[in-house]
């Protein structure tokens, strides 16, 4: 047990060590810098002499080569320091604690619907595998799994935005909340639900159907199995056969999807974020990427690399309670 | 119904009421290639109490019967046809027919089975001790406690070592003996009347598999569970089976009590199977007799009697016999291709489907066959 956990560590110390340095390499060699990126490029009337430009690069670290900024950013990180947003003048970690709850408002709330849907509905899909409901069904879901989700959302901002405009349907076309932060929290609430409605239903349908054909999938691998043919012979009837003998083997591979879902939810999605404009954590990484804003381009990459290591973490515990045939050493 | 006077329970319960009797039985298989009759035209019956051993070459249909008598077929199979009357508590039922809820109950409860495979037959995500509970809270309005309590019991009457510790282990903690203990023990929780145990101990060691046998044979004398042991191995018949079905091509060819089979075999496949069989007083030195040809896929059953081709007493207009002996057809008398023999009755308690069992010449003892060789 102890000497997994610090198998793991090493592990993952290692694996982010050169997964950031690998994309700080990556970042300062793209074509551009915060400087050029943020003022030259986007409004040329403000070019900024080249006395100033030198003195910001000094500031910002530019004028070393990557490995050198590198090795600092590994020395501040071990201090607990991120840095400052180049783009943004402010704390990379205030940066991120503003933008974890909108994206995990989206993704959390996809999260729950997809496996409260799916679930029943992949159960459903193999009990009745084969009907003609079924098909039709499992049908639909792949046409859904196959729609980009671009396209839906445009799609659902038309309808909902534009079409039932002034209706009791109307929905926002974008942004979080259109009230004043002093209007009452209820109402603020609602506005954020409202606001909430079409990126959730974007993020969910896809894991949705993905995930409902992966539970069928395994579900109708484990119904092939010997012990679900022992259990029928017990005179265990087909709903306890699909649930309770069936269902449960196929939380082995399940566990796994949880585990990788992890980033997701927290990280929210790029797309959908942005898109909707929503002002989470996917599209700060998206902006922080256009801007050249190292910072927070490292700050986010950490943090995604170290919610995956720990999903997987997660998903390797939870496999030991689900799977009694693993344990941790 | 001719009454008998009471036996001492040494000896079975009388011969007049079978515990499960299979007439005709079809079962197909409907797959994309067509048709594939696996089981077609079984019959069979079980005596209380009994040990039924059917044996047979790979593929004749021995285990799609057993799954038939639990409707267990998986599908693309389905019966076809055909009754199976279990008779149980003062009643008959046709398990062929019977509605699946009622069915549910007999599985496990009234008849319990096993399987080949104990490494991969139990659910790896429970204890052995909750997976023979589930099968008795299946089928017994009993607490937790108490299934728990019949599991406890199940495992020492199958003689598992520290049966207290294994109730809370997983079956990957178990050898494949241990679990095909397991496998008993919850076929047997219920008290079922019957017990279907399909090559039970083809999957095991020499020494396992003797130990296995022997457990189900106490058991069976313990309890009075009538036994169908499916399995390839006559010797293992002969050790543990009261009487024995011959099952040829989806079809049962012969049934007989163990000692008047091997003592008269009638069929001439079971005369060949008898024959190919090491004898116990014959040194393993020449090659074994063996039945020329080959097991006909179900896709392609010969008419008529189906060991036709492979007959050494088979009479067909020509020479068509699997040794290439011309037996001239006497006039009026069907060849063997034409008409599926019947099964009938040749000696009390002993049936054979074969047009010429009683003219086979005088029966051969299984050491004369063994000695003389009859395919020669
Ligand atoms: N699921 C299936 N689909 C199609 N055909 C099947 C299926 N299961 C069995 N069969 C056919 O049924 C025939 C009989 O199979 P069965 O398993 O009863 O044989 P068996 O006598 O038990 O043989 P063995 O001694 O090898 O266990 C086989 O020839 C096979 O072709
Ligand atoms: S019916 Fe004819 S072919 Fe069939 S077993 Fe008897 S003798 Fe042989
Ligand atoms: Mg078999």
């Amino acid at each position: 047990m102890a000497t997994y956990f610090l198998r793991r560590l090493l592990l993952g110390l290692t694996t982010l060590v050169v997964i950031t340095g690998f994309v700080y390499g990556l970042a300062r060699n793209m074509p551009g810098t915060p400087l050029t990126v943020q003022l030259g490029e986007t409004d040329p009337s403000r070019k900024i002499n080249p006395e100033d430009q030198e003195r910001l690069r000094k500031i910002y670290g530019l004028d070393k080569s990557w490995p050198v900024g590198y090795a600092q950013w590994l020395g501040n990180l071990l201090q607990g320091d991120l840095g400052r947003s180049i783009s943004r003048k402010q704390p990379v970690t205030q940066l991120i604690a503003e933008r974890i709850g909108p994206s995990f408002l989206i993704s959390g709330t996809s999260l729950l619907l997809t496996w409260l849907i799916s679930v029943p509905l992949g159960l459903y899909a193999s009990a009745r595998s084969g009907r003609f409901d079924e098909r039709a069904s499992s049908l639909l879901l792949y046409v859904l799994y196959s729609f980009p989700t671009f396209v839906a959302a445009l799609f659902l901002q038309i309808i909902f935005a534009v079409w039932l405009r002034g209706t009791a349907w109307e929905l926002p076309l974008f942004g979080m909340s259109d009230l004043p932060a002093d209007a009452p929290w209820l109402a603020r609430v609602g506005d954020v639900a409202r606001h909430a409605i079409l990126p959730v239903t974007c993020q969910t349908y896809v894991s949705l159907a993905y995930d409902s054909r992966f539970i069928k999938a395994n579900l109708e691998e484990a119904v092939r199995q010997d012990y679900i043919r022992t259990a029928r012979a017990k005179g265990a009837g087909p709903w306890r056969v699909l649930v309770h003998h069936a269902f449960r083997n196929t939380l082995i591979p399940l566990v796994t999807l949880l585990g990788l879902s992890l980033p997701a939810l927290i990280g929210g999605s790029v797309i959908i974020e942005q898109i909707f404009t929503w002002p989470g954590m996917g599209r700060l990484f998206f902006e922080s990427i256009r801007e050249r804003d190292y910072p927070t381009i490292m700050g986010l990459t950490l943090m995604f690399s170290v919610l995956t290591l720990l999903g997987q973490l997660l998903a390797d515990m939870l496999y030991c309670v689900v799977d009694p045939r693993v344990s941790l050493d | 119904m001719i009454e008998r006077p009471p036996h001492p329970r040494l000896s079975p319960p009388p011969r007049h009421a079978p515990l499960l009797a299979i007439k005709n039985l079809v079962t197909a298989f409907h797959t994309p290639a067509g048709r594939i009759p696996a089981v077609d035209g079984v019959s069979l019956s079980i005596e209380r109490g009994r040990t039924l051993g059917i044996v047979g070459e790979s593929g004749c249909g021995k285990s799609v019967t057993a799954m038939s008598v639990l409707r267990l077929v998986a599908s693309p199979g389905r019966i076809e046809a055909g009754e199976i009357l279990f008779s149980s508590g003062g009643t008959t039922l046709d398990l062929a027919t019977l509605p699946e809820p009622a069915m549910r109950s007999v599985r496990g409860g009234r008849i319990g089975m096993i399987f080949q495979e104990p490494m991969t037959s139990l659910n790896p995500v429970f204890t052995v001790g909750d997976q023979i509970a589930e099968a008795v809270l299946l089928h017994r309005r009993v607490s937790r406690e108490a299934a728990r309590a019949r599991a406890l019991e199940m495992l020492q009457l199958v003689r598992l070592a520290d049966p207290r510790q294994r109730l809370d282990e997983y079956p990957h903690q178990l050898s494949g003996g241990m679990r095909q203990r397991v496998m008993i023990a919850m076929a047997l929780a219920c008290d079922p009347e019957l017990v279907i145990a399909d090559e039970p101990t083809t999957a095991l060691d020499v020494t396992i598999q003797a130990q296995i046998l022997e457990l189900l044979s106490e058991l069976r004398a313990r309890l009075g569970t009538a036994i169908v042991l499916i399995t390839h191995d006559l010797g293992v018949v002969a050790e543990t089976c009261d009487d024995v079905a011959v099952m040829y091509a989806g079809r049962v060819v012969e049934q007989a009590p163990a000692a008047e089979l091997f003592a008269r075999p009638r069929h001439p496949y079971t005369i060949g199977l008898l024959a190919a069989r090491p004898s116990p007083g014959m040194k393993h030195s020449g090659p074994l007799c063996t039945i020329p040809g080959m097991v006909p896929l179900p896709q392609h059953f010969p008419a008529g009697c189906r060991f036709h081709p492979r007959c050494a007493y088979a009479r067909l207009p020509g020479a068509e016999s699997g040794s290439g002996r011309v037996v001239p057809l006497p006039a009026g008398e069907l060849p063997c291709n034409a008409a599926v023999p019947p099964l009938h009755e040749v000696a009390p308690g002993h049936w054979v489907r074969c047009f010429h069992a009683e003219s086979l010449g005088p029966p051969r003892s299984a050491q004369e066959i063994a000695a003389g060789g009859l395919f020669s």
